[in-house]
């Protein structure tokens, strides 16, 4: 993985924890070409190369299927239509922490809606960045992050 | 390296509004869809060592 001159600038600005971002994802994984589409995705951790300095990140999806209640003491919903607005979402919108990928923050991987220059669409607020803590608490997975 | 951004602030972004495009996703998140992607990045992935700069979560691979 080395970058090249056709690689967008934003490769070499990297996303934050909680920072919200455009990620391609299947829309129709049974058929040959699976039809990726930009939707957002929370991003749960940054990692650099210790070798090329490229950076990746571990992504949770986001999905307009909330499916309340069944999920909504496991993954991070954002319903709120002034929280969706002020996050930069299109809609109501849950991030699935069940299952999540580490992914290159690549052309690849990540794209930028018509009038972005940047897959980074907003940032999660104190107030979400407190439930997820909450949320991974209860999942028993790791401590709550710094400062929360 | 460039610095990460920390934004912590609460503020609004200052970013345009979502396009008509980003309503034009439908499916679910499901484990196999997931698993196709991280097999299609652990071939980027693989070869380097990563180390986490931002976050604690999940695995360090």
């Amino acid at each position: 993985m080395s970058a090249t001159s056709a690689d967008p600038d934003w490769i070499h600005a990297p996303p934050a924890r909680f920072d919200l971002v455009t990620c391609y994802f299947p829309e129709r994984l049974q058929e040959a070409e699976p039809g990726l589409k930009l939707r957002p995705g929370l991003v749960l951790a940054v990692l650099r190369g210790k070798t090329s300095g490229r950076y990746a990140c571990r992504i949770a999806y986001g999905t307009k299927q909330l499916k309340l209640p069944r999920r909504q003491h496991l993954d991070l919903i954002i319903q709120d239509a002034a929280d969706v607005a002020l996050l930069g979402l299109a809609r109501p919108t849950r991030f699935d922490l069940d299952h999540t990928a580490v992914l290159p923050w690549t052309a690849t991987f990540f794209g930028c809606w018509s009038g972005f220059a940047t897959p980074v669409i907003g940032t999660l607020t104190e107030p979400y960045v407190r439930e997820f803590a909450y949320l991974m608490m209860k999942r028993g997975s790791v401590p709550p992050p710094d400062g929360v | 390296m460039p610095a990460l951004r920390k934004k912590r602030d609460g503020a609004a972004p200052k970013t345009p509004a979502p396009p008509p495009e980003a309503l034009a996703y439908d499916a679910d998140v499901t484990a196999q869809a997931v698993a196709h992607m991280q097999r299609k990045a652990d071939r980027e992935l693989e070869g380097e060592e990563w180390a986490i700069v931002d976050g604690d979560v999940g695995d360090k691979r």
